[in-house]
């Protein structure tokens, strides 16, 4: 083990830190599931009000595209999970070795959201002075694209959020902070990085997948 | 050790559970099932949030008070759309598809019967 007690003087052992550390973490998920929820709401409203539109502005999507980094997210939470679970035995260079795969996945699934972005730029179809849809004369295909913005936009930022605290963990790691008893940081980022990761499992079909048969 | 250590084996399989029921989704979207389409992508997309939180998040084997958590942050967010959506799908005034929609406007039945008849027609 390295360094002093790694138990705070709050707690009474090991175990209830460790729970608090749980706690603490989830209580956050919480927020963020209201936080996302908001923004689903008004998608599941939006989507009510006008469905001729918003299944129509959903084939500008790439469908490819959104399916591969739904693939690639659900790769980066595997990783994640067997990150947690080599600090759970104590073994370092798993641990590296998992995170980096993680960090390597998610900014794959970053640069693809980027292709995508780009895409919208160029078709016009970024909400605002330039939005230009003529397909569809009427309202809706502009709010699709507002919340696609706004529900995607978000989910990266939580990404590059989530990279980014990766990468300050793989530093811990390298200078072993961690050990089979002490590896709350990693359990936490990890149930952050699944959560994050559920949150593009319901946007996926929700943004992608409208109206796409017949 | 606090909590029982998952096997590599278990995370795989859930893994593979997952690519699966991605595949499936994209592949029921394109077949007609009606209105079922939505339903159904929604009950895959649910399938595989359960599959996270039990088996990558370890809910399945913490406390009880971390499961109370991940339950209560959905109910939560259930009680947000219930109430929500109670409110838009008894509002009668028509949605027209391609028109504007004015949320702030008044569109209680009661109200326009009241401007109509002078008291409310009892359903």
């Amino acid at each position: 083990m390295s360094g002093s007690s790694q138990v705070a003087h709050q707690f009474e052992d090991r175990h209830q830190q460790q729970q608090a550390a749980t706690l603490g973490i989830w209580l956050f998920l919480i927020t963020e599931i209201l936080f996302f929820g908001g923004l689903f709401i008004s998608y599941a409203l939006y989507r009510w009000m006008y469905p001729g539109a918003f299944a129509l502005a959903s084939h500008h999507l790439d469908v490819t595209l959104g399916a591969v980094n739904t693939a690639v997210l659900i790769s980066s939470s595997l990783t994640m999970a067997l990150a947690v679970r080599s600090a759970q035995l104590g073994q370092k260079k798993n641990l590296m070795l998992f995170l980096l795969l993680t960090i390597a996945l998610g900014s794959a699934f970053l640069g693809v959201k980027s292709v995508e972005y780009a895409h919208k730029f160029h078709e016009y179809l970024v909400p605002g002075q330039h939005f230009y849809f003529p397909d569809y004369a009427a309202a809706g295909p502009e709010i699709f694209f507002s919340l696609y913005f706004a529900m995607t936009g978000l989910h990266a930022l939580h990404m590059i959020i989530g990279i980014i605290v990766l990468i300050v963990l793989s530093v811990m790691a390298f200078k072993n902070k961690f050990n089979a008893h002490y590896y709350n940081p990693v359990e936490v980022s990890g149930l952050y990085w699944h959560f994050v990761d559920i949150v593009w499992i319901f946007l996926f079909p929700l943004l992608y997948l409208i109206g796409r048969h017949g | 050790m606090e909590h029982p250590v998952e096997s590599v084996k278990i995370y795989l399989n859930i893994f593979g559970a997952l690519m699966l029921l991605t595949a499936l989704t994209v592949m029921a979207a394109f077949l007609d099932f009606g209105r079922f389409n939505t339903v159904i992508a929604l009950g895959i997309a649910v399938t595989k949030s359960v599959l996270v939180i039990l088996f990558f998040m370890h809910v399945r084997h913490t406390e009880h008070l971390i499961k109370v958590c991940a339950v209560a942050g959905f109910l939560w967010l259930g009680i947000l759309f219930s109430i929500t959506f109670s409110d838009y799908f008894t509002r009668h005034r028509p949605i027209v598809e391609g028109e504007q929609t004015w949320i702030l406007e008044s569109a209680s039945q009661y109200q326009r019967d009241i401007e109509q008849r002078g008291h409310f027609k009892k359903h």
